[in-house]
């Protein structure tokens, strides 16, 4: 594999002006959210032994629960303020697109994607979960990036 | 072939968000809390990451010894222990949010890092156990892992 490439950022022929409190520098920014849920790997179009066997322990009644940390990355230049984003807006987007929602809730039916009644839905998977996580941020948050543990 | 080196240190400052030009109402609508009169304190965790070529004989990016010792010197034993807002001249000035803090040391750390031999590619400070900010010192090219793969890997 050949080796990564790093490079500089092209030098501007007139240089950025230098903005107080360090506006226009480009910054990312990491917040650390923590829910505790359930969820259970049951298709209902597969037979209990076909689950069995291709969940195993995941499969048991009546599900098993996770102590989730997400970590949400969000990026941009500071603003007049010396912030990527004011703190406060990000704990509530997180708050009240995910946390609230989640914790302490079962995963299986608690969002539209996972009501498996639904032939688009799918099983509440940490990715299936992440990925659900990121379609209600992003319209509230310039994400770079989601972690669910 | 190329690597990346990590060193983590850590330092306790206390800070206050206010903007100096503003008044003490507008400070509180918007830094809230964390613009009270009399600053408060966070134990910030600072990782510093340099890239370079390992050395084919001492297996080195660059000496580490050296790079701790610049870290110390540049960032810990200046902001450890003191008001940012008072004690960093840079900080009169420039609110010290944890972004304007990682900025401020990938300033400090870019040329001492590139005298070892090294390239600065990441500064990371968290602020708290649920928030950190990173500055990337160098523009990450076809092929590298995207920038926010980097910086959840370290949260």
């Amino acid at each position: 594999m050949t080796p990564p490439v790093m490079a500089a950022p092209p030098a501007s022929p007139v240089p950025a002006p230098v903005l107080p409190h360090g506006q226009g520098r480009p910054c990312v920014i990491t917040r650390r959210a923590t829910f505790s849920a359930s969820h259970r790997y049951w298709l209902p179009e597969l037979s209990a032994e076909q689950n069995r066997a291709r969940f195993g322990a995941c499969s048991l009644e009546p599900g098993h629960g996770h102590n989730y940390e997400l970590t949400v990355a969000m990026g941009g230049g500071l603003d007049a303020d010396g912030m990527v984003l004011n703190l406060s807006e990000v704990k509530h987007a997180i708050r009240e697109q995910v946390t609230d929602q989640l914790n302490f809730r079962c995963l299986n039916g608690v969002w539209p994607e996972f009501v498996l009644e639904r032939p688009e839905a799918m099983l509440p998977t940490t990715e299936a979960l992440a990925l659900a996580i990121w379609r209600r941020l992003a319209p509230h948050l310039p994400l770079l990036g989601l972690r669910l543990h | 072939m190329e690597a990346f080196l990590t060193i983590r240190t850590h330092f306790a400052a206390a800070h206050r968000l206010a903007r100096p030009e503003l008044s003490a109402e507008q400070n509180d609508a918007i830094y809230g809390k964390c613009a009270r009169p009399h600053g408060h304190g966070h134990n910030y965790l600072l990782e510093v990451t340099v890239r370079g070529g390992i050395d084919p004989r001492t297996g080195m990016v660059c000496d580490l010894a050296a790079l701790q010792e610049r870290v110390d010197a540049l960032v810990v034993e200046p902001f450890d222990h003191t008001f940012l807002n008072k004690d960093v001249a840079h900080f009169a000035t420039t609110v010290p949010t944890a972004e304007n803090i990682a900025l401020h040391i990938a300033d400090l750390l870019s040329a001492p890092v590139a005298e070892l031999g090294a390239t600065l590619h990441k500064i990371r400070l968290q602020e708290s156990p649920n928030n950190a900010a990173e500055v990337f010192a160098e523009v990450p090219q076809l092929g590298m892992r995207p920038q926010a793969l980097e910086a959840l890997a370290g949260a």
